[in-house]
């Protein structure tokens, strides 16, 4: 996406004017956003992640559908995480129907989330947010000096890719995923053959962490309200409770009793509280609120990285990525190491009038699906909660944070920083709008 | 030599297809030609009409980053894709490797696209030495509308030449 800053009048003399930073249309982050912070002297005024995508009104068009149809028509809100939003629809409407997917195609379905997990934290971390750390403005110029370094990350990425052609049919919106399972069941042969690629992205993602540790963080810290999912004995895909750092802790069919969202007139996204407050989802909160769950060898990870088990500095949400693609790598190995085929490919989800609510673990965050179907299987309703709507009041705290911290550094810089406190949490606009452009303004 | 031709687009976005629908229906014009393995001894086919080996063609609708393993190894690689220049639709122009393709900001839901992707493996040092890009101006990018009738004729022309230069 182009970058293009705009007029910058009090850059000369920036303590004497307005300062005003725009980005036109916000780089590395997947959507259209932007981004408006006003500077008056030496106060900030004003902080405003704009997002001007149009608005995607899924949830109207799948009204009238038929209740096996969600799955794959949610899984193009996004390019990134359309297993997410499999996931998430499928997993709803098991709930609305009474049924309940255990066994061996939960831990497919576990398998296939994680290869979603490795392809995009692996795009995030090596091409849009470790450019940010070292200076260059894309992960095109920094592959030009550190060619082998950009190859292991797109090695990485391949192998998430890799499985999500074997569970899904293909890496871009799978389409081997319906409700009860899977359309047709991975060959033994298939999952083999991930074994060796998948020991090597293990290797390449510890690699990844003490890459990224080493990198130059900015000393901030902030004490944000996390809420993810939480399992009693896994780090938390595709179930768990609703949990918060502030003690939070119900089944996720009481979602929308604690996240409320509200139109804000600056965005097409609506901004999320939880019991009242802004919050934020993805790997930082994952991580906090579930260090405990994470594999032995993910944790050895962090803790060498120098992490402990609640990483409150957003930049270092990098680091928190890559130990989550450790645990991806980890975990996908567990399952196919103990994987037993089950009789069929997926159980029957006959329909039945009801209402039913899910949560999963996008690679960005917890994505809430709510469905009520009718007895001959018509969605009459549907809400959909992505993570980076959730996430949004967060990112426009962060960006006042680093504006507040950093009033004196020229504009340019500043611009710089106000990017990257949002890059920090990999938002997926396209998902959010119901979502980015930066405008720094100084008086 | 050995040639890549990749057709890189969005089937369900209008013109946008125009690249898969190019390597389709130049790989079955190439297969045509080339007659599948019979079971009794071939009769040799008449040597012209055999597309040289060495020619393979993608339809790509994916990542644009996975193509950066799809066209290592081959030494000439022909890609076509819709452009958005201002030209009348249809519009057919071969672009060099170093064509100053711009991506414009919405063009892409992904995170990198196929301008990206050559930028990417030319840093990379995994482009074939070979690049010709071909580009047909598209007229719409709608969610599933059909290509453009004007922009399917291009298409058909560009095949008619890609088969007659890669078949002899």
């Amino acid at each position: 996406m182009s970058n293009a800053v705009g007029p910058d009048p009090g850059a000369a003399a920036p303590s004497a004017a307005t300062r005003r930073i725009d980005v036109e249309a916000l780089a590395r982050v997947e959507g259209e956003g932007a981004l408006h912070v006003r500077i008056v002297g030496d106060t900030l005024e004003h902080v405003a992640l704009r997002i001007y995508e149009p608005p995607r009104l899924f949830e109207g068009f799948l009204r009238g559908r038929h209740y096996t149809e969600p799955p794959d028509i949610t899984a193009r809100i996004c390019g990134i995480c359309p297993v997410a939003y499999q996931m998430s629809a499928c997993h709803a409407l098991e709930a609305a129907c009474g049924v309940t997917v255990d066994g061996a195609l939960r831990e497919l379905r576990r398998l296939l989330y994680c290869g979603e997990w490795i392809e995009s934290h692996a795009l995030h971390v090596y091409m849009l947010h470790a450019p940010d750390f070292l200076g260059y403005p894309s992960g095109i110029h920094l592959a030009q000096d550190h060619r082998e370094t950009v190859e292991l990350g797109l090695r990485l990425k391949k192998v998430g890719n890799d499985v999500m052609v074997v569970l899904g049919g293909r890496e871009i919106h799978p389409i081997n995923v319906r409700l009860g399972g899977f359309y047709r069941l991975p060959r033994l042969s298939e999952l083999r053959a991930l074994r060796e690629p998948l020991l090597r992205a293990r290797e390449d993602a510890l690699a990844t962490v003490k890459w990224v540790a080493g990198f130059d963080f900015p000393d901030v810290e902030a004490d944000r309200v996390f809420v993810s999912l939480s399992h009693p004995s896994e780090y938390p895909l595709n179930e768990g409770r609703l949990v918060s750092s502030r003690g939070l802790d119900v089944p996720v069919s009481a979602f929308e009793d604690h996240i409320r969202e509200e139109h804000v007139a600056h965005s097409t996204a609506l901004h999320a509280t939880v019991d009242g407050e802004p919050y934020m989802v993805g790997p930082m909160a994952r991580y906090a609120l579930n260090f405990d769950k994470l594999s032995p060898l993910a944790q050895e990870a962090a803790r060498e990285a120098g992490l402990g088990p609640v990483v409150r500095n957003p930049f270092q949400s990098i680091v928190v990525r890559a130990v989550e693609t450790v645990y991806a790598c980890d975990e996908a190995l567990r399952i196919l190491d103990a994987y037993e085929p089950p009789d069929h490919a997926f159980v029957e989800v006959p329909p039945r009038a009801g209402r039913g609510h899910a949560c999963t673990e996008a690679p960005r965050g917890t994505l809430y699906h709510r469905y009520t179907i009718n007895a001959a299987g018509m969605v009459l309703d549907a809400r959909i909660v992505p993570p980076t709507a959730q996430s949004q009041a967060v990112i426009e705290e962060d960006v006042r944070d680093v504006v507040r911290g950093h009033l004196d550094v020229p504009t340019d810089q500043l611009q710089h920083l106000c990017e990257q406190a949002v890059r920090n949490h990999d938002p997926c606009i396209s998902c959010a709008t119901h979502f980015l452009k930066l405008e720094v303004e100084r008086r | 030599m050995t040639t890549l031709v990749v057709g890189v687009g969005n089937d369900d976005r209008g013109d946008d297809g125009l690249g898969p629908l190019a390597a389709r229906l130049l790989a079955r014009a190439l297969e045509r030609e080339r007659p599948p393995v019979p079971a009794v001894p071939p009769v040799p086919a008449p040597a012209a009409a055999v597309p040289p080996p060495g020619v393979a063609v993608v339809a790509w609708t994916g990542d644009p980053m996975g193509l950066l393993d799809v066209w290592s190894g081959y030494e000439r690689l022909v890609l076509i894709d819709a452009v958005v220049s201002g030209a009348a639709p249809g519009t057919c122009r071969r672009y060099g490797p170093d064509a100053p393709f711009a991506r414009a900001p919405g063009a892409s839901t992904h995170g990198l696209g196929l301008a990206s992707a050559l930028a990417l493996a030319r840093a990379l040092g995994r482009v074939p030495e070979a690049i010709e890009v071909w580009g047909i101006e598209a007229a719409q990018f709608e969610a599933g509308a059909p290509v453009t009738p004007e922009v399917a004729r291009a298409v058909l022309a560009l095949v008619e030449q890609l088969e007659t230069e890669l078949a002899g």
